[in-house]
């Protein structure tokens, strides 16, 4: 059975043009909000957060491989009553950015509908959604929040890749692994990338799950990409120690780029500015995230940690100070 | 026979062009930015709220600058727009409609909401008309305010995206000191709490609180921790006056702080906001607030926010990033006016 046969009104035609394709697009909405929502759970990796959606009633779900980090790890997710549920990781797609856990606490968890299969041979016929199809997020941005819930995003499919889809729905971080849905409720994507505007974001496509399906089932590691960089014991070191000094750090031409310092965090106290380009630390020459995670793999917090940067205005040596007076 | 077979193989080749033809050439296809969400082929839909918005939303200037919206409420003249952005203009200048009106008044602000009240000499305005209800459920379009040209308000439309509540945040008032425990062990009952540090040309700094010193009392109320003193000041505003009793080298004194409005941020306070582009300085520490998913700028805040049936559902008042906006529901937005324009 296509989609074909059950395409929506408002899906028929290019852009709404009357009070009634709104409404329609409306009803269509809310129909299937909370379903969609009460399967959508925040996952917790660490002390890092992204989310998910529960696909099968023993409580498979799927996410996104950047968000899991690996296979066969210990994990939790939290359903939308704040119910925190063990779980572990299964397969993952390190280059197309797919995964899948699975919740081993509890039992009858509520669940979606995924899009099967697009079958070429089948006439006339997408289960994926067209370019230009309605489509809604949902994901726990910036982390599980009970008083606010799940965050609900309405947008269209604006592009198509190879294995990627794009759609306008904004997202943010946190959203990473969340639901795309069709306008039917369906399962049509999981959110992987925010794009650099804010209506273009990535989504992988459900029959790139389906391509794979048993592999990730059976807790494969596929691929070599940069999705499951977080994997890495690098960027393990990195993401530690960009929380601890309140700082968001980018690889950039020779030395780490400063994107942002969290506002009172022992960076800015030191004195670290957006643009910043951090050169040294500790005496040693950082040129990647590589140098970085060497130089700082062990902090002693009880000494002030001596970094350089490099500004406009020429090199600073800054003391990153760990206790506070 | 055969002949049925040749086109039973015929419509089988049919479908795989077929199928070919629908998916295929869907790779790198683009969707056209006037058909997006924010398209303004998608706006054209929209044109009986867009009416409602060009009659019921102001814009305000800073010299020739647009800079923020407001929210037009009576025939004659009262406006509520974004108190922390409207108090740093220079020279605010208000447009309803194509008529652009000099000087605005402030009648009042109420910083919990961070809302300001003004007035300019106009009359005959056309009001937003405020719905009674304003819990719109999730998934429900609304409106506001996009860019705009000096003739013309063009709008943004996304849907509700959350749940109604409040987001809690730093107070927007300040004592101007830093608190703490006091740093060695006591088991004294009235060991207060510890200053550590005090703002140059701050309250406290004016009420002459020095670092080291121990707040033992804070409006009439013995205090131990420092939650309990923020506690207190829910609810403050800037110029209110509290009373608090110290300790200094054994000695206990009394003294009077004015409270201060605390400087809004811009600087990022989280990985996300470090990666989020713009977002309202003032974006937390609100009562209560309707999330919505559009996009704005942060100049686009403090206009009207309608439903699909034209009704002013709210205001905006803060891009709290690039997934979440917050809106002052209907409702609160009446009382809020209420009680600035002291009407019955």
């Amino acid at each position: 059975m296509g989609a074909m046969a059950q395409r929506l009104p408002f899906n028929e035609i290019r852009f709404p043009t009357s009070q009634k394709d709104l409404m329609q697009i409306e009803t269509a909405l809310k129909k299937h909000r909370d379903h969609a929502r009460a399967a959508t759970v925040c996952i917790k990796v660490g002390a890092g957060s992204g989310s998910g959606v529960i696909v099968s009633r023993d409580g498979l779900v799927l996410t996104a491989a950047h968000v899991v980090g690996g296979v066969n790890k210990q994990m939790k997710v939290v359903m939308e009553d704040g119910r925190e549920l063990k779980a572990k990781s299964l397969g993952l797609n390190s280059e197309t950015d797919a995964a899948m856990l699975k919740i081993i606490e509890g039992s009858d968890h509520p669940f979606v509908k995924i899009q099967a299969q697009t079958r070429p041979e089948v006439a006339a016929t997408s289960e994926a959604p067209l370019l230009g199809d309605w489509v809604f997020a949902l994901g726990h941005s910036g982390g599980f929040d009970k008083e606010r819930g799940s965050v609900l995003r309405l947008g269209r499919v604006v592009r198509w890749a190879a294995h990627t889809m794009q759609s306008d729905c904004k997202l943010i971080g946190g959203d990473s692994g969340g639901p795309l849905f069709d306008m039917s409720g369906v399962l049509v994507g999981i959110h992987s990338r925010v794009g650099a505007v804010v209506d273009n974001n990535m989504h992988v496509p459900m029959d790139v799950f389906h391509e794979q399906w048993e592999k990730l089932l059976a807790s494969e590691f596929i691929g070599e990409g940069p999705y499951a960089r977080k994997q890495s014991p690098t960027m393990q070191v990195v993401e530690k120690f960009e929380q601890l000094i309140g700082v968001a750090l980018q690889e950039s031409i020779g030395g780490l780029k400063v994107a942002g310092v969290v506002e009172e965090g022992i960076a800015e106290r030191a004195g670290m500015r957006s643009d910043d380009l951090l050169i040294e630390v500790e005496g040693k020459q950082i040129g990647t995230f590589a140098d970085l995670a060497k130089a700082v793999e062990v902090v002693d917090q009880d000494k002030p940690l001596i970094v350089k940067v490099k500004r406009d205005e020429g090199v600073a040596t800054l003391k990153l100070e760990f206790r506070v007076e | 026979m055969n002949r049925l077979k040749c086109n039973m193989l015929i419509i089988n080749f049919l479908a795989v062009i077929l199928s070919l033809g629908s998916l295929v050439p869907l790779v790198g296809q683009t969707l056209p930015s006037e058909d997006r969400l924010s398209g303004a082929n998608v706006e054209a839909a929209f044109d009986p709220q867009r009416k409602v918005i060009q009659q019921c939303s102001a814009v305000l200037y800073d010299g020739r600058r647009s800079c923020q919206y407001g929210v037009v409420m009576s025939s004659d003249g009262y406006i509520l727009t974004k108190w922390s952005e409207y108090k740093e203009l220079k020279n605010p200048r208000v447009r309803v409609g194509e008529k652009l009106y000099q000087e605005p008044q402030l009648i009042g602000q109420d910083v919990a909401w961070d809302v300001a009240l003004i007035k300019v000499a106009a009359e005959g305005l056309v009001s937003a008309d405020l719905a009674a209800e304003s819990e719109l459920e999730q998934g429900s379009w609304v409106i506001m305010n996009g860019s705009t040209t000096r003739k013309q308000r063009r709008i943004n439309a996304g849907i509700v995206s959350a749940n109604m509540r409040a987001i809690e945040g730093r107070l927007p008032v300040v004592l101007g000191l830093a608190l703490g425990r006091p740093a060695a062990k006591q088991e004294d009952q009235a060991a207060g709490v510890e200053v550590l540090g005090v703002l140059p040309e701050g309250g406290a700094a004016k009420a002459g609180l020095k670092k080291k010193d121990r707040i033992t009392v804070f409006l009439g109320k013995p205090v131990q921790r420092h939650e309990e003193i923020l506690e207190m000041l829910k609810g403050k505003q800037p110029g209110d006056i509290v009373g608090l009793d110290y300790v200094r080298g054994g000695k206990i004194f009394s003294t009077k702080i004015e409270l201060q409005e605390r400087k809004g941020s811009k600087k990022p306070q989280s990985r996300n906001d470090a990666m989020s582009g713009d977002y309202s300085a003032r974006r937390d520490s609100f009562p209560k607030v309707m999330q919505i998913d559009i996009a704005l700028m942060t100049r686009q805040t403090g206009g009207p926010v309608l439903g699909l049936d034209g009704r002013c559902v709210g205001m905006c008042i803060a891009r709290a990033n690039r997934a979440e906006t917050y809106v002052i529901p209907s409702s609160e937005l009446g009382t809020i006016y209420k009680n600035l324009s002291k009407k019955p």
